[in-house]
């Protein structure tokens, strides 16, 4: 069956349907191939040639153990699981930090982290751009990175978050305060005028 | 540059992709570490009701048999190798727990407190059922355990400040023959100021072939004892080492 028979079934619906059909798993990795792009270089700092080998993995990961998917969680949530894995994965393998990367195209998520209710005063508020959000989350040990980009850019709910990290709800609520506390301590120290 | 999904989709047209891990392994994987998860908590749940039967065994921490501190006679109390099977099988539950499907939604806290809550419980139930000495005589199939069991005698017998433990071999109206673990014969003097646990009525109670410890004043060197209390022995000391040839008293 072509992967456009399969558009209009939901994320769960075609998770079952691939072990019969590998085409429906192209439909999925078309919903899902931007977003999770975007995270898998946010939070591991890759540029846009690793960011697609890492994805590449988490897909090929996510088909080969397709029957283990279960239907009592979100589709979305155990794929973020695996790119997350892959990419923490792939960063401890090449004992390299954060880089530097551009990721222009990407930037919309960011500007939530700066609309969330981040508690950074009013003039270090106005002056942080995307780019300058980006670059006071490099700063951010990974999981803190994590949780604020799955919290605020991805607008992931407390019970997602906790899917995807395999982490309590109440953990992750005290994980998203603590990194919003360090964002706000890191915004204050970064020389941040220039960027206006 | 292809997508992703396009890529995808060429590898399904060139029949690369491998097939799908089949669901089945997943079954049996989960079924393995739920089935273990169980297995633990029996382990874990056995261990603890010996455990606990040692432990409440109010022959076990007399403290007049040794002169150390409180802590030497709990820990002499205390038995160890049922201690740290239970401590083991709940480390093992907790870790098959760990790697079941859903148990991130708990906190470590929780999941431990809940373990070892209820490898406590089911210990104390199959206690008050009775079948920790079952239990416990069981386990003198494994190998090693009656070595292990065997090292728990030493720790009553203190000739040198009048405490022995053994089995009663014969009975006479004021004295009693009774052989210690290295087959040593001892000649206990009982009187009417001879108390008895719990009560002088329970005197009955010691017959031959019951192990008894005995508390009293050594009169050397004839391996004589003047007993002043006679108390049944501690739980688990029914596979006393079988008694050698006859040492007479004095040789």
């Amino acid at each position: 069956m072509p992967p456009e028979a399969h558009e209009t079934q939901t994320d769960e619906a075609l998770a079952a349907a691939v072990t019969q059909d590998p085409h429906a798993f192209v439909v999925l990795i078309r919903r899902y191939e931007s977003r999770l792009l975007s995270y898998v270089r946010r939070l591991g700092g890759l540029t846009h040639e690793d960011g697609e080998d890492v994805l590449q993995e988490a897909f090929m990961d996510a088909y080969r153990h397709i029957a283990e998917f279960d239907p009592s969680l979100k589709f979305s949530s155990w794929m973020y699981r695996i790119a997350h894995n892959r990419t923490v994965s792939a960063l401890r393998k090449r004992h390299r930090s954060v880089n530097d990367v551009s990721i222009h195209d990407e930037d919309a998520g960011l500007d939530r982290i700066l609309a969330s209710e981040l508690q950074t005063d009013r003039h270090a508020e106005s002056k942080l751009t995307s780019d300058a959000v980006r670059r006071v989350l490099d700063t951010l040990p990974e999981r803190d990175r994590a949780v604020l980009l799955l919290a605020y850019a991805d607008e992931k709910s407390y019970q997602e978050i906790s899917d995807i990290l395999q982490a309590p709800m109440g953990t992750v609520a005290t994980w998203i305060r603590r990194a919003k506390h360090k964002f706000e301590n890191a915004a204050r120290a970064l020389p941040l005028s220039h960027e206006v | 540059m292809n997508t992703l999904a396009e890529r995808f989709e060429e590898r399904i047209q060139s029949h690369e992709l491998p097939p799908p891990i089949p669901r089945w392994r997943f079954v049996v994987k989960r079924i393995a570490m739920w089935s273990l998860f169980a297995l633990s908590l029996v382990v874990g749940a056995a261990s603890a009701a010996v455990a606990l039967w040692f432990i409440s065994d109010p022959q076990g921490f007399l403290s007049e048999y040794r002169e150390s501190q409180t802590l030497g006679i709990l820990l002499d109390g205390l038995p160890i190798l049922w201690v740290c099977v239970s401590l083991g099988a709940a480390a093992a539950a907790i870790w098959f727990y760990k790697h079941t499907p859903h148990a991130y939604k708990h906190r470590m806290t929780l999941i431990v407190s809940a373990i070892v809550a209820s490898l406590v419980c089911l210990g104390v139930a199959l206690m008050a059922i009775g079948v920790s000495d079952s239990l416990e005589q069981a386990a003198s199939f494994f190998p090693g355990y009656s070595h292990f069991m065997n090292q728990r005698p030493a720790l009553f017998m203190h000739p040198e400040h009048g405490r022995i433990l053994g089995r009663i071999e014969a009975q006479a109206t004021d004295t009693w023959d009774v052989r210690d673990p290295s087959g040593m014969l001892w000649h206990v003097t009982v009187d009417m100021a001879t108390k008895f646990f719990p009560q002088v009525q329970d005197v009955r109670q010691f017959h031959p072939g019951v192990c008894v410890r005995v508390l009293g004043q050594t009169l050397a060197p004839d391996h004589s004892i003047k007993a002043e209390r006679i108390n049944p022995c501690p739980r688990g000391m029914r596979d006393l080492p079988p008694p050698p040839p006859l040492v007479a008293p004095g040789e």
